[in-house]
């Protein structure tokens, strides 16, 4: 879909504005909204570009959900892409917080509505992860050599194993893949099935 | 400490953070409950549950509120900003280095194994947000070995809580064969959950 660059900015500033002010748990939570949004609705973005976010935003330090709006926001318009979306991918916590914190000094409250809110969310999330998986996969479990790899990685991440760890000890298993595609044992998991 | 020094100190949080904005609640604890001391360790466990209930990043909730503990208002803002600054340039440069280096083998090795390891991490994340939300306790993986192995188990305190586990297939439906709006999606099980707590 075209769209001509402030309206980009635009939807930018207002899409991660409604991911942060929705969406309770952050980091890889906002990856379905995401997925919605900018793949699904716009068409600005490939699925193969969500899964690059998902292990760059990893791989680079600081915070999961300000690197993919940094992410999503350089690909899609660039460095003022990039700083709109992670103003408003923090601009909700901020004003939320601020509020809470000048109004409720006692923390320890539990009110049962407010609780009962936001474990349905959490909730709805999680159903929500799973059609963000089924779509993703279907890009990239291509080959048995991948179905197992990414077996070995998801067992790895399950014995507590630090995601950055497992990032890296991917990149063996990438090299060798993409250069069995080049000899063309394999089928090429960058253009992957559409 | 100043302003200044606060948002020097959450930029190097913002350096240090591998892997998620997890990582900084140790580092706050390290240096605003043992260090400087605004903060008792009750409270700072009250400010980590509110951060991670409330929406919004939990690590930017968390920095928000230790800034305005520390300097007030302009405190938490800058809190925040510092701890975001240094994630925004080095991911902004590795895009850009991605977009020039397309087709090279170096790239698209990296793309490659990236895709690999960011479909496990889905699949992880699918597990941790069913642990948070539909299961009751942490999966008893010891327990399932058992299952398999000695023929003998039990899963006292382990069950499919079953409010959740409803809002979660239906959320699943909805998605996976409709075009609804997750964010109304989210607004409408919010309203739901509320009900239902209202009434429990």
């Amino acid at each position: 879909m075209n769209l001509t660059y402030p309206k980009k900015l635009f939807l930018l500033f207002i899409t991660f504005f409604q991911i942060a002010l929705f969406v309770v748990g952050g980091g890889l939570a906002m990856l379905p909204v995401i997925e919605q949004k900018f793949v699904r609705k716009y068409k600005i973005l490939s699925q193969n570009d969500l899964l690059d976010m998902i292990s760059l935003t990893q791989m680079v330090p600081g915070l999961i959900a300000v690197n993919s709006a940094v992410y999503v926001g350089t690909k899609i318009a660039g460095v003022w892409g990039a700083l709109i979306a992670a103003v408003a991918v923090i601009l909700p916590s901020i004003v939320i917080i601020l509020l809470i914190a000048l109004f409720f000094r006692d923390l320890s409250s539990t009110n049962p509505i407010v609780m009962g809110a936001f474990s349905a969310v959490r909730a709805c999330i999680t159903g929500v992860f799973f059609v963000t998986f089924m779509r993703l996969q279907k890009n990239v479990l291509i080959s048995p050599i991948i179905i197992l790899a990414v077996f070995v990685l998801f067992v790895l991440l399950v014995l507590g194993l630090n995601p950055v760890i497992v990032i890296l000890g991917g990149l063996p298993i990438g090299y060798i893949y993409f250069y069995m595609v080049q000899k063309k044992v394999f089928p090429d998991l960058l253009k992957g099935k559409q | 400490m100043t302003i200044l020094g606060l948002m020097i100190t959450f930029m190097k949080f913002g350096l240090l953070c591998f892997g998620g904005g997890y990582m900084i609640i140790p580092m706050l604890l390290h240096t605003f409950v043992e260090e400087e001391k605004i903060l008792t360790l009750s409270s700072y466990g009250n400010l980590i549950s509110l951060a991670q209930i409330t929406p919004g990043p939990v690590s930017i909730n968390a920095a928000t509120y230790v800034g305005f503990l520390s300097n007030g208002i302009w405190g938490g803002i800058f809190a925040s900003i510092g701890l975001i600054l240094p994630g925004f340039f080095l991911a902004y440069m590795t895009v850009r280095f991605l977009q020039k280096g397309q087709g090279t083998f170096v790239v698209n090795g990296l793309l490659t194994s990236m895709r690999i390891s960011a479909v496990a991490m889905v699949l992880y994340a699918c597990l941790i947000f069913m642990q948070l939300s539909v299961f009751s306790a942490e999966i008893p993986w010891k327990e399932i070995f058992n299952l398999f192995v000695l023929k003998d188990f039990n899963f006292k305190g382990f069950y499919l809580k079953p409010f959740e586990t409803v809002i979660c297939i239906l959320s699943f439906l909805i998605v996976y064969y409709t075009k609804f709006s997750i964010t109304h999606l989210l607004f409408v099980m919010a309203f739901v959950g509320a009900i239902y707590g209202a009434f429990l």
